[in-house]
């Protein structure tokens, strides 16, 4: 098998859009970020020109707010609060449109949803994103049984990664052994750097044979000791900025010894039970399905995103199983920070912080994991 | 009864969100709000089950609910079940007739170990609606009847009205190979005669022998943990007493997330799981 990432080139702007073109005429659906409603978002792309050129961000708990940089970079922010789930795994989806024939004793007729979608091209995924991908690909994909539209959609999925150089403050890959820099997962990843200059140059290598064969076909030059030596300097200046962590040893131990702590319920007070850390979490797979009638006797059957935060999430014969705000919480944290780990075998955080970002009333999961630990009764090895 | 095994993954994963119609050939009202159904495929259905496996029934324009097995319908491929009227499709699941076509997925889940009770005395233990899951299991012990040591079902209800199976469960009692008591909660001795309170009560008058024997129990989760306690007391060991488990399922493919009940999805690694599996989890209020 062919060694990927030990040939790194220099390119300029100009050829990242050539990579652009190449996907588009490979019939590639290219999705990238894009600047809409004064935030970043994911949508399908043109051209470089539709990018976030010289935008930044800065995020703290339970705050985003966009700012002009004073550069040209393309990818100078941090996780927006879009992710590439909505692609891949769609917050809402159609199974299959039925038809019953008015007399309930005829068979109803069942159409399933044929997607015949062009593939996808993700441009500039994060190393948080990229494991956030692979996590969502074991949920779906290694199962008793796949999940068929995520497959058919992450089956032919390219991916331009590219590695981090501007974290936001809630950001916390590190700790997780997530990031910044994207270690696997990727077709092509670029570095940006900006040398002191206005405008940044591109170290680009490749992650797979489709990536090798793009970056046989554009411009470029070797990349040299000293470029590569910046490229370093990036992604330590990147870690330097990351100053959220989570102790992650011992942490499935940690929160199944501590599901009566009393932690919970200082949470609870705080907690909306909103919903949107679930929404905004690159990992979170809950969803349900849902009839909508379209017409007289038909019936489509959807797939949409649900989330544990819900009252409805756990409704039985018997009522609600999660009534309180604070089961509700410690369900997604447990959940994501320990029996993830005994269900797939990995965390389901990959610490990009949009839990926080996007919490209405700025809950740090980064913090509350802390005190748990410093406050359990129960010490666990770290 | 003949059951092939249904094997994980027999399905092409396109077509397991996908009903397959089912006509229900017979149906009969067990007592208030409780209907048996007798349901065929339409289409062959090479896809037999496992007792304390489940279905998902699907009534078109109300929704699925997810129902325990209570038997083969008859033939290879024909359900048995028993429906409680609880929610929305569980009344549109009542109210349907003869005739009338359902949409069903599965079975899914792992269902009762069956080959662990070999040679052990058997004890199964329901409680109201409970006592279906259960059912499934009595044809595949009659059948091989001499594998087992004694076996008792202790099943317990509200009201004489609420028995569930009357006419089978008498005629069951009849024989010799499965000891039948029923307790009924809400009695007087005239209107019951028989045990009356709880279904715990039962226990002691069982025949078992507590290092082999193995415990199924089915029935609402307050009960099913007392009847934990109360087996434990006897010296039966955590890893015999078996529960079938409930929680919320809408795709019963380990996909949806709502069955969770700790790092377990109720689907996929239950619905039947040991009382030492899940005791860590058990005793928390809202897990």
């Amino acid at each position: 098998m062919a060694r990927f990432g030990s040939n790194k080139f220099k390119i300029t702007k100009r050829e990242l859009q050539s990579i652009l073109d190449a996907l588009k005429r490979k019939g590639f659906k290219t999705i990238g970020p894009t600047v809409s409603k004064d935030a970043i978002v994911y949508e399908e792309i043109d051209s470089l020109n539709d990018l976030p050129i010289g935008i930044g961000d800065e995020q703290e708990a339970g705050s985003y707010r966009l700012k002009k940089r004073t550069d040209a970079t393309l990818f100078g922010f941090a996780s927006s609060p879009h992710s590439w789930k909505q692609f891949l795994f769609p917050a809402q989806e159609k199974i299959f449109s039925i038809h019953q024939p008015t007399e309930k004793t005829s068979p109803p007729l069942i159409d399933p949803s044929v997607r015949q979608d062009p593939p996808l091209a993700f441009i500039g995924v994060r190393s948080c994103d990229l494991q956030a991908i692979a996590i969502q690909n074991r949920v779906f994909l290694e199962g008793p049984y796949s999940h068929a539209g995520y497959k058919s959609k992450a089956k032919g999925l390219f991916i331009l990664a590219v590695n981090c150089a501007y974290p936001s403050a809630t950001c916390f890959c590190s700790s997780m052994g997530t990031g910044p820099r994207a270690k696997s997962g990727f077709d092509l990843l670029v570095t940006e750097i900006l040398n002191g200059q206005k405008e940044p140059f591109y170290l680009i290598e490749a992650g797979s044979s489709q990536g090798e064969e793009i970056i046989a076909q554009i411009e470029k030059t070797d990349a040299t000791e000293e470029d590569l030596k910046k490229e370093k300097d990036v992604i330590q200046n990147a870690e330097k900025q990351i100053h959220r962590r989570i102790e992650t040893q011992g942490i499935k131990e940690l929160f199944y010894n501590n599901l009566q702590h009393p932690r919970w319920e200082e949470i609870a007070q705080r907690c909306l039970s909103c919903a949107n850390c679930t929404f905004v979490c690159p990992t979170c797979f809950c969803s349900t399905l849902i009839d909508i009638p379209k017409k007289a006797q038909e019936i489509e059957r959807w797939m949409v995103w649900d989330s544990c935060f819900t009252l409805n999430f756990t409704h039985t014969p018997a009522g609600s199983v999660r009534k309180s705000v604070l089961s509700r919480y410690r369900q997604w944290m447990t959940h994501k920070l320990a029996s993830w780990i005994d269900q797939f075998g990995i965390s389901g955080c990959v610490g990009c912080g949009r839990c926080i970002t996007w919490c209405p009333v700025g809950i740090d999961i980064t913090e509350e994991a802390e005190i748990i630990r410093k406050t359990s009764p129960v010490k666990t090895p770290s | 009864m003949k059951a092939k095994e249904c094997q994980f993954v027999a399905e092409p994963p396109d077509s397991i969100l996908l009903p397959k119609a089912f006509i229900i050939e017979k149906k009969v009202i067990e007592c208030s709000r409780v209907v048996s159904l007798w349901i065929a495929p339409l289409e062959k259905n090479e896809c037999a089950f496992k007792p304390g496996q489940f279905l998902m029934v699907y009534v078109f324009g109300v929704g699925e609910a997810a129902i325990s097995l209570a038997g083969n319908g008859g033939d290879q491929g024909k359900y048995f079940l028993t429906v409680r009227a609880v929610g929305s499709v569980t009344r549109a699941i009542e109210q349907a007739k003869e005739k009338d076509i359902l949409g069903i997925r599965g079975p899914f889940g792992n269902g009762w170990p069956i080959q662990e009770a070999s040679t052990k005395d058997i004890l199964l233990i329901a409680g109201g609606i409970g006592l279906p899951p259960l059912w499934s299991t009595i044809p595949f012990f009659l059948q091989n009847r001499s594998r087992y040591g004694r076996i008792s079902l202790l099943y317990g209800v509200r009201t004489p009205q609420d028995i569930l199976y009357k006419d089978k469960l008498e005629s069951l009692s009849k024989g010799k190979d499965i000891s039948v008591k029923i307790a009924v909660e809400l009695a007087t001795a005239r209107t019951w005669n028989g045990h009356i309170g709880n279904v715990l009560n039962l226990i002691s008058h069982a025949q078992f022998s507590p290092p082999s024997t193995i415990v199924f129990v089915c029935g609402p989760e307050p009960m099913m943990r007392f009847c934990a306690y109360t087996l434990l007391k006897y010296g039966i060991a955590k890893e015999h007493i078996y529960f079938s488990m409930e929680r919320n399922m809408r795709c019963a493919i380990g996909s949806c997330g709502h069955c969770q009940f700790g790092p377990l999805f109720l689907c996929k690694n239950g619905p039947v799981f040991s009382y030492q599996t899940i005791e860590p989890f058990l005793n928390i209020a809202e897990i």
